[in-house]
């Protein structure tokens, strides 16, 4: 009888402990997978003044009328995925909610998976920026190259 | 031997924003950016002209800081990491020398689609200060991109990030012909209180009076 007493206290203290552990991690968890968002974003935020600068080569070529009619539909492509990967980085910006404004009303799960999809819509916003940065600088090198062919 | 160049400007950037930031033990603060000479005279880098609406929907122009000196910054105030600190340090500067309305402040907001007049009249009244001193701008987005260029002229030298000077916490020195004196990283408390040092010395040196040193 005494055993099954001590067993019991001794499984309970177990349980008690183990789900303590767990709620004491959670916000540990929710710190980590935030930061590991802010990374990324950190990583990206000073690319912004280069996307922009050449978005604003690309408008000038677009702009300057030296372009066939063939090559300006491509400069205007590139010069929309350049605005729209800039759109997409201040939408991302001003839409991430604060972590300690998440803790007022959700659960840890809630939390995590907004964190989770948000790390998943930064990287998104990343890939944008790096392939529309790419084919805008590439057609300016074109574009330079072709007007000075010795350089 | 990438490791040894990536060394090299590291001590080479880190010399120069020592020097930069550092007050002027002796001598007179420099003249940054570009020197070009017309007739004989040497003529400095100036910010270009430029016209912008303030957390007051007033305009800002170079007018508003002529024979001022002003302390100039970008930011957005979305921004979750590095803007916080150094408006955190641009509020340490203002708060030295919130007695002398010589010096101004001038803080582009790089987000010219959400941060409105009335977003950045309601950051000014958190930070509590006094928007006649300290404007809040927003603008034509490739008008403050491009001037952005122009007062990091220098910093984006050294910077090992091209394109990053926009958010990478640079804060300058305008003194009262506009011309760009001295930048530090704004989220480097150390680095700020020796840019201060160099207000301190321009104030005297522009104003003649030696109250701040």
């Amino acid at each position: 009888m005494l055993a099954r007493t001590l067993n019991t206290v001794f499984l309970a203290g177990v349980l008690s402990f183990s789900a303590c552990t767990n709620t004491s991690n959670e916000p540990a968890a929710e710190q980590q997978l935030w930061e590991e968002i802010m990374v990324v974003h950190d990583e990206i935020m000073p690319w912004m003044g280069e996307l922009n600068s050449i978005a604003r080569g690309v408008k000038d070529k677009i702009a300057s009328g030296e372009l066939t009619e063939a090559a300006l539909s491509e400069w205007q492509a590139s010069l929309g995925t350049l605005e729209s990967a800039d759109r997409a980085m201040w939408k991302w910006m001003n839409e991430l909610q604060q972590i300690d404004k998440l803790r007022q009303d959700k659960s840890h799960q809630e939390i995590m998976d907004y964190l989770a999809a948000e790390k998943a819509a930064i990287e998104e916003v990343k890939n944008l920026m790096a392939s529309s940065m790419a084919s805008g600088k590439l057609l300016l090198e074109s574009a330079t190259s072709t007007e000075n062919p010795e350089q | 031997m990438i490791k040894m160049k990536h060394s090299f400007f590291a001590t080479a950037v880190l010399a120069f924003v020592m020097l930069s930031c550092g007050a002027p033990d002796s001598g007179e603060l420099p003249f940054l950016g570009n020197h070009e000479t017309v007739d004989g005279e040497v003529v400095y880098h100036h910010i270009r002209p430029f016209r912008f609406v303030n957390q007051d929907s007033a305009f800002v122009t170079n007018e508003t800081f002529a024979g001022k000196l002003y302390v100039a910054d970008f930011f957005f105030t979305s921004c979750p990491t590095i803007c916080p600190k150094v408006k955190k340090n641009m509020l340490r500067i203002y708060e030295k020398y919130e007695d002398r309305p010589e010096l101004n402040f001038l803080s582009h907001s790089i987000d010219v689609k959400y941060d409105t007049v009335g977003r950045l009249r309601a950051y000014a009244d958190n930070l509590g200060i006094n928007t006649d001193r300290w404007h809040l701008i927003t603008g034509d987005k490739d008008e403050i991109y491009g001037i952005a260029e122009d007062y990091m002229s220098v910093a984006m030298e050294d910077a090992d990030a091209p394109g990053g000077y926009n958010h990478s916490g640079w804060i300058v020195l305008i003194d009262d012909k506009g011309r760009l004196r001295s930048y530090c990283d704004g989220t480097d408390a150390e680095a700020v209180d020796k840019f201060m040092l160099d207000i301190d010395w321009l104030l005297a040196d522009v104003y003649g009076d030696d109250s701040t040193q």
